[in-house]
C-alpha cells in the first residue's frame, strides 16, 4: 500500500514538473542567431586599450606577462624615437594558455590590458589563436574611457615635459642660489 | 668575532662590522639607504634605526641609527619588538616618498629597485601628502648612463661613489638647500672609467643602463650566471642577464677577493659586442652562408685532404679550449701557439714567470706605495682602480709612463701621486738606477719612499713594456724584500692560461712556416691576428693559404678573409675558466643559449680523438693543481712552473721619435664591437709633448695637424698637445699603428701637415673597426 503510494506520487510530481517547464520562459537562446547578453565585467577575449589621446596606454611593464599564471603573455618593450616612451613593440598572447582568470587585467598599472565579453574565438588551428599586437590592440579606451597614465608620471613625453604632469611644480633651477 | 643582540636574537658579527652589517649577515631585514660596504656610513637616511635597551638603570632607550654604529660584544636593539624605531623608518620613507613619481611602470629599477623593496618592507602603502610634487630636469649622460632625476632620494650613494671611491671630478652634487641634485657640469659622457657604477650604487632608479633600456627586460626575466668579465686579465666577476636568447646587461657579481662590488665600464658594456649587427651567427663556407651544424662543418674543414694545418687559440679564449686546441694541433701534426704577436708571447711570458705572488686588488688597496709602470688605466682599469683607494688615504703612488693615462692626469689634484713621462725604452735603466740608489745609506726620492714602505706594490703593463723593464721591476721587487709584491696587467682576459699551453717562441714559430709555406691552412680559434701588432705579416702570410678556418664571434678582419666562418659563443653563452693576472683559476657560467647554432667552445673536444681526449684531462688537472673551482668562487691561485721563453730582439733607442701606444680605456678587441661603447671612442690624434714638438722645431698649436711616416706609409692627423706624452716619443691609437702597419717603439718621421682650419678632416677608420656612428657623446635623442 505504502509502496503504491510512493509510486503514484513520483509519476505525477515528475509529470507536472515537465508539464511546468514546457509552458515556462526559456533560458536556451538560439545561438549564433540570437547573441547572450553578458555582463561588460564579463572575463573574455583580451584586448589592449590608448588613452582617451589615442597613444596606445601599455608601457611594456612586463607586471601583466609576470603575473600570468600560464605565462601565456610575451612582451618586448621598446622606446618611440622622438621621445622615449616606452611601448610594447611586441605583444603576443597566446590564448591558447589563456585561462581567461583576469590577473593581468588586475595587475595593469595603466588600464592598457583589459578583458572584454567576447568569446567567439574558435578558430582551426593553434597559431591561429596566438594574436599579436595588431589582433589585440583597438582603438577604444575600453572600460576605463578617462585614464591617461603617462599624465600622472614623472618622466617627460611629447607634449609634456618636467614638471607639467598631473600634481607637479615647475622644475627647481639648477643654477639659482637664492634661499 | 662576537655577539650582539636584536630583539633578544644572539646575532654574530666579523670584526669591523657595524650593527646593520651584523643584522643583515644575520637575515634581518633592516631598512637602509645611504649605507653601502664599500662607500661607508654616513647617517644620513635615518632609516635603518633599532632602539637600545638599557644597560644600566636610570637610563632611557634611545634611537640610534644603526649603520653608525661600531658592532661590540653584548649589544642589545630592539627592532621589531620596538615600538618606536618601525615608526622613525616608515616616517622617514613616507617623506622620501612625498615627491617621488609614480614611475615604477616605466622605471627601469622597477622588480630591482632598492626604495621600492624598502617602501614595500616597512609599510608605507598610501600617499597621505597632497602637495605638489617637486620635479627637476634630466640630464643626457651619454649613451651608457640615463638620468631621470625626479627619482632620486638624495642618499649620496652617486657622488660618495664617483668622486670619494673613484676618485672623479666632473660629476657631484649640485644646487643648494632642497633644491640639491646630481648631475655633470656639462651633459654628455662621464670621463671616469667607472661611471657604469653609479646605476649600480643607486638605489633608485635615477641612474640607469641606457645600453640596457634599449632592449629592457624586468631583471626577473633574465637568465644570470655568475660569469668572469672577458675583457681584461683582472677577471673582475660579472653577472650577465639574457633573455630570448639575446644578451640584455652586465652587472657586477659581488665577491670578496677580486672586484669586491664594482666593475669598469669596459667591463659593463664591451659584452654588448655579442649584439653587434654583423657578428657572424652562422657559418660560411667560401663566402656562402649555410644552414648547417657548425660542428659539422668544422670537422668537414679540418679533413681537406691536401691541407698542412696551423693552429691558433687566443689569450681571450678561455683555457680549456686552448688545451683541446693544443691536442687537437699534436693530433694532426700542426705547429700551435695561442699568441698573435711574437712580442707579446716573450713580454707575457716572462711577466707571467715574475708574477708568482701578484698583488690581489685588495693588496693593492692596503699598500702604502706603489710604483706603477706603463699606462695602467687603459689597460686594467680596475686594477686602477684598486690604486685609487691607496691614493685617496695619502699613499704615495708613483708613476712612470710614456702616453696620456687617467691616472697620470690627477697628478694636480692628488698630491701623493707623482708622475714622470720617459720613453719605453729607457724604462729597464730608471729602474736598474733605483735598484741602485735603493742600496745607498742615503736613498732619496722614489727609492726612499719604497724602501721605507712596509707593504710597497709595483705594478707593471705587460703589452707596453719592453722585457728588460719587465725583469727590472721584478728585480726591484726582490731587492725590496718579501713585504713588496709586483704584478702585471696582461694584454687580455686568458693571457695567463695562454702562456702556459704555448711552447717558447710558438707564434713567430707558426708565422714563419706560413711564410716558408710549410703549412697550407691555418685553423684560429677566436684570435685576430690580422688586426694585432703583427698585422701585416700575418695578412700577407694568410694570403698565400688555400684554408683559413676561423672561428669567433665577433667580425674581425680575419674572419673577414677566412674561407670557412665558423659562429662561436661569448663568454656568457658558454663554460669555461679563466686564470687571471695573478694567477687565479675562475670558472665561469653559460647565463643563455642563443636562438641560432653557434659552436660552444667546450665542444671542440669532440674533436679529439680518445687518447687526446684524456691528455687535455690529465693537463688541465696537473695545470690546475686541484679541482675545478666552481663558478662564482674566487678560485684558487696556481704557481706554474718557470716557463721557458725565446730570444726575441727589442726596439732599441733611436734618433728619431718612437710611436708609443695611446690606449684608451674602453678599447679591446672585442670591446670594439659594442656599437655604445666604441661611440666613445676618442677621436684619433698625434700625442706629442709641447717641449719635444719645439725641440724638433715644430711649431703646433690645436689646430695643427702632423704626417707621421714610417716604412713607406703616411698618416696624417690631428694634434694633441699634451705634456704627458714622454719627451722623445709620439702617442698614437691602435687604430693608428694599424694604418701604418707599424710597432711598439718603431722610429717614425714627423711633417707638419695643413692646419685642420684649412682643410676639414676626414675621420681615419680602418675597416675592421666599428665606426663611430649611433650615439654621439651628447647621447640622447632628444636636443
Ligand atoms: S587572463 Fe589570466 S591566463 Fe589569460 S593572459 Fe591574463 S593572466 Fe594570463
Ligand atoms: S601590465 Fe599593462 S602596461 Fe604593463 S605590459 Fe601589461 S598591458 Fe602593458
Ligand atoms: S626608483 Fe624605484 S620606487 Fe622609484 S619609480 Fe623607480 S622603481 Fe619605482
Ligand atoms: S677591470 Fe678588466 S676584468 Fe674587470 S671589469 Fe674591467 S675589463 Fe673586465
Ligand atoms: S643607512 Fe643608516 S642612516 Fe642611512
Amino acid at each position: 500500500m505504502k509502496n503504491l503510494k510512493n509510486w503514484v506520487g513520483e509519476i505525477t510530481g515528475a509529470f507536472s514538473a515537465t508539464l511546468k517547464h514546457a509552458f515556462a520562459e526559456r533560458d536556451t537562446v538560439c545561438y549564433p542567431a540570437e547573441k547572450p547578453d553578458l555582463p561588460e565585467r564579463w572575463r573574455g577575449r583580451i584586448i589592449l586599450t590608448v588613452t582617451p589621446e589615442g597613444e596606445e596606454r601599455c608601457v611594456a611593464c612586463y607586471l601583466c606577462s609576470s603575473v600570468c599564471p600560464s605565462s601565456a603573455i610575451t612582451i618586448q618593450g621598446a622606446e618611440r624615437e622622438d621621445d622615449e616612451r616606452r611601448y610594447a613593440e611586441k605583444f603576443e598572447i597566446d590564448f591558447t594558455r589563456c585561462i581567461f582568470c583576469g590577473l593581468c587585467e588586475e595587475a595593469c598599472p595603466t588600464r592598457a590590458i583589459q578583458t572584454t565579453n567576447d568569446f567567439e574565438m574558435g578558430a582551426s588551428s593553434r597559431a591561429e589563436l596566438v594574436y599579436d599586437k595588431s589582433r589585440l590592440l583597438e582603438n577604444h579606451t575600453g572600460k576605463y574611457p578617462d585614464f591617461d597614465y603617462f599624465k600622472r608620471a614623472g618622466v617627460p613625453i611629447r607634449g609634456k615635459d618636467v614638471g607639467e604632469g598631473a600634481n607637479e611644480k615647475p622644475p627647481v633651477d639648477v643654477y639659482t642660489l637664492l634661499p | 668575532m662576537g655577539t650582539l643582540y636584536i630583539d633578544d636574537q644572539p646575532v654574530e658579527f666579523q670584526p669591523g662590522d657595524n650593527v646593520l652589517d651584523a643584522a643583515k649577515r644575520a637575515n634581518i631585514e633592516v631598512p637602509y639607504f645611504c649605507y653601502h660596504p664599500a662607500l661607508g656610513a654616513v647617517g644620513s637616511c635615518r632609516v635603518c634605526a633599532m632602539e637600545t635597551v638599557p644597560s644600566r638603570e636610570g637610563e632611557q632607550p634611545r634611537t640610534v641609527m644603526t649603520c653608525t654604529l661600531k658592532a661590540q660584544d653584548g649589544m642589545r636593539f630592539r627592532f621589531a619588538q620596538s615600538d618606536k624605531a618601525p615608526g622613525v623608518s616608515k616616517t622617514m620613507v613616507e617623506f622620501y616618498m612625498t615627491r617621488h613619481p609614480n614611475d615604477c611602470p616605466v622605471c627601469d629599477e622597477g622588480g630591482d629597485c632598492h626604495l621600492q623593496n624598502m617602501t614595500v618592507e616597512v609599510g608605507h602603502a598610501y600617499r597621505r601628502f597632497d602637495g605638489q610634487k617637486k620635479t627637476y630636469p634630466n640630464q643626457l649622460l651619454g649613451p651608457l648612463v640615463w638620468n631621470t632625476a625626479n627619482r632620486c632620494i638624495t642618499c649620496y650613494r652617486c657622488v660618495r661613489f664617483y668622486q670619494d671611491y673613484a676618485l672623479g671630478d666632473d660629476f657631484g652634487a649640485m644646487g643648494s638647500r632642497n633644491n640639491v641634485l646630481f648631475r655633470r657640469i656639462d651633459d654628455g659622457a662621464f670621463d671616469s672609467p667607472f661611471a657604469g657604477n653609479i646605476i649600480t650604487v643607486c638605489p633608485t632608479g635615477t641612474f640607469t643602463d641606457k645600453v640596457f633600456r634599449r632592449k629592457y627586460s624586468r631583471t626577473w626575466m633574465l637568465k644570470k650566471s655568475a660569469s668572469i668579465c672577458a675583457h681584461c686579465s683582472v677577471g673582475c666577476h660579472v653577472e650577465p642577464g639574457a633573455r630570448a636568447g639575446t644578451l640584455r646587461r652586465v652587472v657586477p657579481n659581488e665577491n670578496s677577493a677580486v672586484n669586491q662590488y664594482f666593475i669598469c665600464d669596459r667591463g659593463r658594456y664591451a659584452p654588448h659586442a655579442s649584439e653587434a649587427a654583423n657578428r657572424p651567427l652562422q657559418v660560411k663556407v667560401g663566402g656562402q652562408l649555410r644552414q648547417e651544424p657548425a660542428l659539422a662543418v668544422l670537422r668537414q674543414a679540418l679533413a681537406v685532404s691536401d691541407a698542412r694545418w696551423g693552429v691558433m687559440g687566443s689569450a681571450r679564449e678561455d683555457v680549456v679550449t686552448n688545451l683541446v686546441l693544443q691536442q687537437l694541433a699534436s693530433d694532426l701534426n700542426a705547429p700551435f701557439t695561442a699568441f698573435t704577436d711574437p712580442l707579446t708571447e716573450v713580454r707575457t711570458k716572462t711577466a707571467v714567470n715574475l708574477s708568482l705572488s701578484a698583488p690581489s686588488l685588495q693588496d693593492i688597496e692596503a699598500a702604502d706605495c706603489i710604483l706603477v709602470v706603463g699606462e695602467l688605466t687603459e689597460h686594467a682599469p680596475m686594477m686602477e682602480l684598486a690604486v685609487r683607494q691607496a691614493l685617496k688615504q695619502g699613499k704615495p703612488v708613483m708613476m712612470l709612463h710614456a702616453a696620456a693615462s687617467l691616472l697620470a692626469g690627477m697628478v694636480r689634484k692628488q698630491r701623493s701621486l707623482q708622475a714622470q713621462t720617459q720613453a719605453p725604452v729607457l724604462w729597464a735603466e730608471t729602474l736598474q738606477k733605483l735598484i741602485s740608489s735603493l742600496s745607498q745609506e742615503q736613498a732619496d726620492g722614489w727609492a726612499a719612499l719604497l724602501k721605507n714602505a712596509k707593504a710597497p706594490v709595483l705594478l707593471g703593463v705587460a703589452e707596453v713594456m719592453p722585457t728588460a723593464a719587465i725583469k727590472a721591476l721584478a728585480e726591484l721587487a726582490a731587492v725590496l724584500g718579501e713585504q713588496a709584491r709586483v704584478g702585471f696587467a696582461l694584454p687580455a682576459a686568458n693571457s695567463f692560461g695562454a702562456a702556459q699551453v704555448s711552447q717558447a717562441g710558438s707564434s713567430e714559430q707558426l708565422l714563419e712556416a706560413l711564410e716558408r709555406g710549410d703549412i697550407n691552412a691555418l685553423l684560429v680559434v677566436g684570435a685576430d691576428p690580422m688586426s694585432g701588432w703583427q698585422g701585416e705579416r700575418w695578412s700577407k702570410a694568410l694570403a698565400k693559404i688555400q684554408h683559413l678556418v676561423v672561428v669567433d664571434h665577433i667580425h674581425s678582419a680575419t674572419v673577414q678573409a677566412a674561407t670557412v666562418v665558423v659562429p662561436s659563443a661569448t663568454v656568457s653563452e658558454h663554460n669555461g675558466v679563466f686564470i687571471n693576472y695573478e694567477g687565479r683559476v675562475q670558472s665561469f657560467a653559460k647565463a643563455y643559449s642563443r636562438e641560432t647554432q653557434v659552436l660552444l667552445q667546450e665542444e671542440l673536444i669532440a674533436l679529439l680523438s680518445g687518447d687526446a681526449r684524456a691528455r687535455v684531462q690529465s693537463q688541465l688537472l696537473s695545470m690546475l693543481g686541484s679541482v675545478m673551482p666552481s663558478p662564482g668562487s674566487t678560485g684558487s691561485r696556481i704557481k706554474p712552473a718557470t716557463l721557458p721563453i725565446g730570444q726575441l730582439a727589442e726596439a732599441v733607442l733611436g734618433n728619431g721619435p718612437a710611436l708609443v701606444l695611446q690606449g684608451w680605456h674602453g678599447e679591446e678587441e672585442v670591446a670594439g664591437f659594442a656599437t655604445e661603447l666604441a661611440s666613445l671612442t676618442p677621436h684619433d690624434s698625434v700625442g706629442i709633448a709641447p717641449a719635444y714638438a719645439k725641440a724638433l722645431g715644430l711649431t703646433l698649436d690645436k689646430n695643427s695637424r702632423l704626417t707621421i711616416s714610417v716604412h713607406n706609409k703616411q698618416l696624417t692627423l690631428p694634434v694633441s698637445l699634451s705634456a704627458q706624452v714622454a719627451e722623445g716619443c709620439v702617442a698614437v691609437s691602435r687604430r693608428a699603428f694599424a694604418e701604418l702597419q707599424a710597432r711598439l717603439g718603431d722610429e717614425v718621421k714627423l711633417t707638419a701637415a695643413m692646419r685642420l682650419s684649412e682643410e676639414p678632416a676626414a675621420p681615419s677608420v680602418v675597416a675592421h673597426f666599428t665606426p663611430l656612428q649611433g650615439d654621439n657623446s651628447n647621447g640622447g635623442l632628444r636636443p
